[in-house]
């Protein structure tokens, strides 16, 4: 069960969303540097992982 | 028909079948949202063609992410818990579409042609809606669809222009897809949608929304080169 308040997932989720975007956009900024956009995307799925597995969801 | 617009405070005087419409559109859209990226992410975020298209499939996910994030705020504001839906295994999740997983590029290609352009649909059901605070979200979420959907579209076009085998496969994943699409919009003549309309929480019964679709992806499939699929082969919902 969720241990945590709507409110402090909403931030959480706003947070990850946000680096997401960034790193994404970055990432295509740069795109002519390969070694710069694998970390990029080393950064999303982190993020985004924890989203996918709901740890957002744990203390 | 009812037109007021309804704002969180009034939800609790609200009949009880229009609270319970609203609290199930409400769930349903965020397992949506939320089941989307569920669907891809593993195996396409690490695995798209190229590190562009990761890109996009990050970006895609995040901005599908903040939408389940919209609608559970929404729902929060009724006192509606939706963080579970975070858990939910894809094999749970709402709409048959959502089941299973995309481990193909031209399936990714061919959900964002197909499936998203169906959430764009779900969010102009809602637009104007007399529920305000689902209304005020629609816009912010349907401009990012047209993005989804877009970029689905170039990237089937670019396998439908591609290789024999690209062409084949994504034929395939077009024939996988479309039904699940027409069924989407559930059953014909259904009493739900019926009484969604009647409280002023959608505007089209079902079939009519389906025939919408039917007339704006049929020719774009077709300026792909691509075959349409016999609209009743693999369907459960008439």
């Amino acid at each position: 069960m969720p241990t945590r308040t709507i409110d402090t997932i909403d931030h959480e989720l706003r947070e990850i969303i946000d680096a997401v975007e960034h790193a994404a956009n970055y990432g295509m900024a740069h795109r002519d540097q390969p070694q710069a956009v694998e970390r990029t995307l080393q950064d999303c799925e982190e993020l985004l992982r924890h989203v996918m597995d709901a740890s957002i969801l744990d203390d | 028909m009812f037109t007021d617009k309804i704002d969180a405070k009034d939800f609790p005087k609200m009949s009880d079948e229009y609270k319970d419409l609203v609290t199930r559109v409400l769930a349903i859209q965020a397992d949506c949202e939320i089941g989307g990226p569920h669907l891809y992410v593993d195996k396409l975020l690490p695995g798209a063609p190229d590190a562009t298209k990761r890109l996009v499939v990050a970006r895609t996910a995040a901005e599908e992410v903040d939408h389940f994030r919209k609608v559970m705020d929404v729902a929060a504001g009724i006192g509606l818990d939706l963080t579970y839906l975070l858990r939910r295994s894809n094999q749970e999740r709402a709409v048959d579409a959502f089941r299973g997983e995309i481990a193909t590029w031209e399936d990714y290609a061919v959900f964002g042609f197909l499936i998203d352009r169906i959430g764009r649909y779900q969010m102009e059901e809602f637009e104007g809606c007399t529920y305000a605070p689902l209304d005020a979200i629609c816009p912010g979420i349907l401009s990012e669809e047209l993005g989804h959907i877009e970029n689905g579209r170039q990237f089937t076009a670019e396998l439908a222009n591609g290789t024999q085998d690209e062409r084949h496969r994504v034929q395939e994943a077009v024939d996988r897809w479309y039904p699940k699409g027409l069924d989407m919009f559930g059953h014909s003549g259904s009493w739900r949608a019926e009484r969604y309309i009647e409280w002023g929480l959608k505007h089209r019964p079902n079939e009519t929304a389906r025939e919408h679709y039917i007339a704006e992806v049929n020719p774009l499939i077709e300026e792909l080169g691509l075959q349409v699929p016999d609209p009743e082969a693999n369907r459960k919902f008439f």
